[in-house]
């Protein structure tokens, strides 16, 4: 471990004197200009893949709706017509209705 | 180009004018940048991001600065907030560390560029203990020192008055004797 004195420490103060500003690298123009092209071709796909993922989980709402609706009617279907079987063979009317 | 055809030429989307903006202000902000994050890399990426700023966002500076103020100003808050994510990531990567997961924590030694080889080594430190400043103290220190700024032109920046940046000079170096005499491990 180093112990910097007190003249060092002054020394390390002042070893930023007459520093030269650092430059920027190369191209930074066209470095730019091209994030921005990439920055509008990234909006654009947004913008068309947004419209297209909202318009087709709304599909598959309405599939799922209509499909969850079919079931329910084919149950109510079956269940009626059984407790009709139920109750006719219940009361003894299959027969009747046989004849 | 006088500043105010600059400005409305950038108002208007013109080419040759954000070029002619990229071009005089490149290396200011790239140096301001580079002083604060320390990070050649780093530095660039948010160089760039701070033209691409001032690109699109032009409509909203309303000339009660200097454009180059505005310009600087954009540039020391990228950088701070990049340092405070920075900071996020590395006290997330001490935590990490807990459960066994390496994360590079430390920045390499950073050499400024514009620095004369004779004081590289002293300056890595100097940088090294300006990271433990606050951020008002090493912003200041580096627009004055590293950008060669008058305390009028970084309290302009700053948004703060001539008074409030002595001041700040005053406690960043007596913050640094302190670091660098109490803690040698800088």
């Amino acid at each position: 471990m180093k112990k910097f004195t007190v003249s060092e420490v002054e020394e390390i103060l002042n070893s930023m004197d007459g520093i030269q500003p650092a430059e920027a690298p190369l191209y930074m123009y066209s470095k730019i200009r091209n994030r921005l092209a990439t920055k509008s071709t990234d909006t654009g796909n947004s913008f068309q893949v947004k419209p297209l993922l909202v318009i087709g989980m709304l599909l598959g709402c309405m599939i799922i709706n209509i499909w969850i609706l079919s079931q329910q009617k084919q149950k109510i279907n079956n269940t009626s017509n059984s407790s009709i079987v139920d109750f006719s063979s219940e009361y003894g009317l299959n027969d009747s209705y046989a004849n | 180009m006088t500043e105010t055809e600059l400005i409305q030429g950038l108002k208007n989307k013109s080419e040759a004018a954000f070029e002619h903006l990229v071009r005089a202000y490149q290396h200011k902000v790239y140096n301001v940048v580079l002083g604060l994050v320390q990070q050649e890399t780093e530095a660039e990426d948010l160089a760039q991001e701070v033209f691409i700023q001032v690109y699109l966002y032009i409509h909203s500076f309303k000339g009660e600065s200097k454009l180059s103020t505005w310009i600087y100003r954009i540039a020391t808050t990228k950088a701070l907030d990049h340092i405070r994510k920075r900071n996020t990531r590395k006290r997330f990567g001490q935590v990490l560390r807990i459960f066994g997961k390496e994360e590079e924590l430390e920045l390499p030694e950073f050499n400024h560029p514009g620095i004369a080889l004779e004081k590289k080594e002293m300056a890595a430190i100097l940088f090294r203990a300006l990271q433990q400043l606050p951020e008002s103290q090493r912003t200041a220190f580096i627009l004055i020192k590293t950008e060669g700024l008058s305390y009028e032109e970084t309290s302009m920046i700053m948004q703060t008055s001539v008074k409030a940046i002595e001041a700040y000079m005053h406690r960043a170096k007596q913050q640094l004797r302190k670091i660098l005499t109490a803690n040698n491990e800088v």
